[in-house]
C-alpha cells in the first residue's frame, strides 16, 4: 500500500513537471509571437509612410508649386504626373538632410534616396548624381525600401527611398 | 489508519490541482487582457492610418476634391506636429500639415481639398 502510495505519487510529480514545462513553452511562444506582431505593426506603419512619401514625390509639383530650399513646404519633384523636374531634383539634392528628414515627418528615421536608370546607374540633374543620405548598412536589418518608378525627360527611372531606424 | 492516510493524499493532490487550476486561471486571463489590448491597437491603428490614408489622397487628387468616409473611433488631427492621435491611445503621421487641425469624434467625417488645403470635419 505505502509503495503504491509513493508510485502515485511520483507520477503526479512527473505530470506537473511535463504541465510546467508545457505551460512555460507556451507563455514563451505567445510573447515571441506578441513581438512578431508588434514588430510587422511598426513595419506596416513605417512602409505607409514611406508609400505616402514617394506619392507625394512622384505625383505633386510640392507647395508652393514653385518652391525652393527655403520655402518649401511640401516637397513634390515633378513637373506633371510621374515626370521629374530637373530643377526640384537638384533642389532636393541641396536640401539639408534633417531638414528633408523634418519635411518628411520621418526625424526618427534615417533615409536613403537616389534615382537611378532601368539598369541601375544613377541620374544626374544639372551635373548631380541624385543620391540622398548616408547608404545603410548591409546586415541593418531594419531597412524597408520601396521603389517607383517615373520619367525623366523621355527615360524611364527608378525612385528608390530607403528608411532604417 | 491507512484509509486516514489516503484521503491526506487525495486532498493534496486536490489542493494542487485546484493551485494549477488558479494558476491557468490567471494565466487566461492575463493573455486575455493582451489580446484585447492587442485587438484595440490594431484597430485604432487601422482607423488612424485609413484617416492619413485619406488627407493624402484628398490632396494628391488635387483641388475640389471630396471624399466621406467613416471613423469607428475618435480621432485629433495635430497639423502643426502632424500627427493623428486616435483615442488618444494610438497616433499615426502625416507627410504634409496643409490640414486642419480639429478633433474629429466616430462617425462620418467629410475631407475636402480647397486650393490644397485639406479640411476634415464631421458630417
Amino acid at each position: 500500500m505505502s509503495k503504491k502510495a509513493q508510485l502515485a505519487t511520483m507520477d503526479f510529480l512527473g505530470s506537473i513537471v511535463i504541465f510546467v514545462f508545457l505551460i512555460i513553452t507556451i507563455i514563451l511562444v505567445w510573447d515571441l509571437y506578441n513581438l512578431r506582431l508588434n514588430s510587422n505593426l511598426e513595419n506596416e506603419e513605417t512602409v505607409f509612410k514611406l508609400v505616402k512619401i514617394t506619392d507625394l514625390l512622384v505625383e505633386t509639383q510640392g507647395i508652393p508649386t514653385n518652391w525652393n530650399t527655403t520655402n518649401v513646404q511640401v516637397i513634390g519633384l515633378t513637373s506633371k504626373d510621374r515626370k521629374f523636374d530637373s530643377n526640384k531634383l537638384y533642389l532636393f539634392k541641396n536640401l539639408q538632410y534633417n531638414k528633408t528628414r523634418e519635411l518628411f515627418n520621418i526625424e526618427n528615421y534615417d533615409f536613403y534616396f537616389k534615382i537611378t536608370d532601368l539598369n541601375g546607374a544613377l541620374i544626374s540633374a544639372n551635373n548631380q548624381f541624385i543620391e540622398i543620405g548616408p547608404q545603410p548598412e548591409v546586415d541593418n536589418d531594419s531597412i524597408i525600401t520601396i521603389r517607383r518608378f517615373a520619367l525623366y525627360g523621355s527615360q524611364k527611372v527608378i525612385l528608390e527611398f530607403s528608411v532604417w531606424k | 489508519m491507512k484509509k486516514a492516510q489516503v484521503s491526506i493524499e487525495f486532498i493534496f493532490v486536490i489542493g494542487m490541482l485546484f493551485f494549477i487550476f488558479l494558476l491557468i486561471l490567471a494565466f487566461v486571463f492575463d493573455k486575455n487582457l493582451d489580446v484585447n489590448e492587442s485587438k484595440k491597437i490594431i484597430e485604432t491603428k487601422s482607423d488612424c492610418t485609413k484617416l492619413a490614408d485619406l488627407i493624402i489622397n484628398a490632396f494628391l487628387s488635387g483641388n475640389t476634391t471630396k471624399i466621406q468616409s467613416k471613423l469607428s473611433y475618435n480621432a485629433t488631427i495635430s497639423s502643426n506636429s502632424r500627427v493623428i492621435l486616435v483615442e488618444d491611445y494610438v497616433q499615426c503621421t502625416l507627410p504634409i500639415n496643409q490640414v486642419n487641425a480639429t478633433t474629429l469624434l466616430k462617425g462620418d467625417i467629410l475631407i475636402e481639398n480647397k486650393n490644397n488645403f485639406i479640411y476634415v470635419k464631421n458630417v
